[in-house]
């Protein structure tokens, strides 16, 4: 067919550019951080759950229908298999109330691969206070405490929305939960809003 | 004619691949577009907020961001197939489509694959540039998220930083065995085309030098039926003189010499034909033909020379035969052929020309049986084959040069039908002529009439 050679090159060039702009939107999605109170530095006093004395105590926030959460499920998942320490683990799964869907609310991949992460305990936080106690407002949020009630990591451990594989954080938390290192490190957060005044 | 060079041959057989592997990579895309599609869907339909739910930006990334993907290569595809531009944006593309798949999927570890699978797909291409431009942008896409989003890129800040080395490295030792598979399969192509232009080369040749050959033959042809003409014409009318009639000697000594003279012509008429068979050159006259006055001629021919040897010649035609379209002048010389042998090779026998309608496949189907000495398997294999007679005992008793059957099989295929024969030793032999009734377009109105037999 005999198109011209000028056509092409203006095709081309706005190929390029739409493609650009729209991945470069897509990077930017998948970088935007999820909001995280870490102000706290201890274990919250008004927590309704048992901290641990003989071993780490971690609290995750579970959004069930999250997709991006899949990921960081898969990587606790991998880490504590490698870590082969003991650790408390609670999981604190958002359940709406009222919840409309009752039982399927909790039927999804996300949550499928929750229950493979060893050592773990799902407690289900309704309208996300429990999560919120501890300053965790999304899906993915981590917190590793000490026995000693001390802050050692806050924050996700994946290195973008929804992408498994290892980063900087799941490096620091596999340190922390090794008892190698008691210095506090915080990763930022991606993943769905557990409650809706987070938007 | 024109033939091509080696170099020549090569960029056609590499335009082909060109232009077949951008086809192949045209399916793909569209397949691509649609896993993609899938993919978000069961993945990631939904992205949410609290007890709220929406569609999840990877939805729409798939369908639009993979259209975009896709549309450019699709669309040079169609208007530039095999060119160079249109395949290394299919290599871009293809890796684009890679990174999109990685995203959607999660950065699920089995995903990255599909980078490895695109760079293998792209080799079809043979050409290790295009390689090249997919390596490119891979790094180009590590390259700008590693500066604007640092721990986006796997390995980058991690306690490990060879990790991305190891993934470039991967990548390096996938693409030096692919360019090192190009690299052979383009000379063995090079090979390939050089061969191709020797053989056209050859067969270009030997088609002149049989040009040559069949002019000569036709040329020599005329020149030599000339001066034959003459001497059966002569030796003819000398045999008519009352001085050779009074001479025994001097008769048996004309009459040699008009035997040879149309032996000769024979000869000489059976290599024009030979020439013509084998140039695609013989002339075919199909008309209207009454079989039942077409074997009447031919019995009329063939009766002094079949019953020479004390034979007796039978003709058993089928009453309701009605005509049929063939060449008359052809099927004639077949037949005058087989019958010939037949007398020939049968003493104080019969022959029996039978002709028969095959319903099953409107064929006419013609018989010459003979009661003679037959023939053996091995025999049999050879007897058509030219200047093949079928042994030494055989040839020095029965005159002949051994290409009557050949020129008569040939000619039978030529008029649409097929020649058989069976035979046993001792016994006798019978050849089987089948020709379509209604091989032409040209059959007339009136094929139901019967030829009577005048």
């Amino acid at each position: 067919m005999n198109v011209s050679n000028r056509r092409i090159a203006i095709i081309g060039f706005f190929w390029v550019c739409s493609i650009l702009l729209s991945y470069g939107y897509i990077i930017y999605y998948h970088q935007v951080e999820g909001s995280s109170d870490r102000s706290a530095r201890d274990w919250p006093l008004n927590a309704n759950l048992s901290l641990d004395s003989q071993k780490p105590t971690m609290v995750l926030a579970v959004h069930p229908k999250c997709p991006c959460t899949v990921a960081t499920c898969r990587e606790l998942a991998r880490l504590l298999l490698r870590a082969h320490r003991p650790v408390k683990i609670y999981a604190l799964v958002f359940t709406p109330s009222p919840n409309p869907d009752g039982e399927e609310w909790f039927n999804s991949p996300t949550m499928s691969d929750l229950k493979r992460v060893p050592l773990l305990e799902m407690i289900k936080d309704e309208n996300g206070e429990l999560a919120q106690s501890f300053g965790m407002s999304t899906s993915g949020d981590i917190r590793l405490y000490s026995s000693n009630r001390h802050l050692l990591f806050a924050g996700g451990i994946t290195a973008s929305r929804a992408h498994e594989g290892e980063c900087a954080a799941t490096d620091k938390l596999f340190s922390r939960i090794r008892g190698e290192s008691s210095q506090y490190f915080e990763y930022p957060v991606f993943g769905c809003p557990i409650t809706e005044t987070d938007e | 004619m024109n033939v091509p060079t080696a170099e020549s041959q090569f960029k056609l057989q590499q335009q082909e691949i060109y232009e077949r592997t951008d086809n192949l990579f045209l399916k793909l895309f569209y397949l691509q577009w649609a896993a993609g599609i899938l993919i978000a869907l069961f993945v990631s339909p939904h992205t949410w907020i609290g007890a709220s739910k929406s569609l999840h930006l990877n939805l729409y990334a798939a369908g639009i961001l993979g259209s975009l993907i896709s549309f450019f290569p699709v669309y040079l595809v169609h208007v530039w197939p095999g060119r160079t531009v249109t395949r290394h944006v299919v290599a871009a593309a293809q890796m684009l489509t890679s990174a999109l798949l990685i995203h959607l999927s999660g950065g699920r570890i089995e995903t990255h694959f599909h980078v490895f699978g695109s760079l293998a797909f792209l080799a079809f291409y043979r050409d290790w540039r295009v390689l090249g431009t997919a390596t490119v942008v891979i790094g180009i896409d590590h390259l700008v998220r590693g500066l604007l989003y640092p721990e986006s890129v796997f390995g980058v800040f991690s306690a490990s930083p060879y990790r991305a080395l190891e993934h470039a490295a991967w990548v390096i030792f996938e693409n030096t065995f692919l360019c090192i598979a190009i690299r052979q399969s383009t000379q063995e192509m090079r090979r390939m085309a050089q061969q191709t232009v020797d053989l056209e080369q050859t067969v270009f040749d030997l088609g002149a030098a049989t040009s040559h050959q069949q002019v000569f033959i036709a040329s020599m042809s005329h020149e030599l039926r000339t001066p034959l003409t003459a001497i059966i014409g002569y030796s003819e009318l000398l045999s008519e003189a009352p001085e050779i009639q009074e001479s025994d000697t001097m008769r048996s000594d004309v009459d040699r010499v008009n035997r040879s003279g149309k032996h000769l012509l024979e000869l000489v008429d059976s290599i024009l034909d030979i020439s013509k068979i084998d140039s695609g050159r013989a002339e075919f006259n199909f008309d209207c033909c009454c079989p039942h006055r077409l074997v009447h001629d031919i019995g009329q021919v063939t009766r002094p020379m079949v019953t020479r040897n004390g034979n007796d010649f039978q003709v058993q035609v089928q009453d309701d035969l009605e005509s049929f379209i063939t060449d008359r002048d052809k099927l004639k010389q077949v037949l005058v052929q087989l019958l010939s042998n037949a007398g020939k090779f049968c003493e104080n026998g019969t022959v029996t020309l039978e002709v028969v309608k095959d319903p099953s496949d409107d064929t006419l189907a013609f018989k010459v049986r003979d009661t003679g000495i037959g023939m053996s398997e091995q025999q049999m294999d050879v007897i058509f084959d030219r200047f093949v007679k079928i042994d030494d005992s055989v040839s020095r008793k029965f005159d002949g040069v051994g290409i009557g059957l050949y020129i008569a099989r040939e000619f039978s295929r030529a008029l649409g039908g097929s020649m058989a024969v069976e035979s046993q030793l001792n016994l006798g032999t019978e050849f089987t002529i089948k020709v379509p009734r209604a091989g032409s377009p040209f059959l007339p109105d009136d094929e139901g009439a019967s030829c009577p037999i005048g």
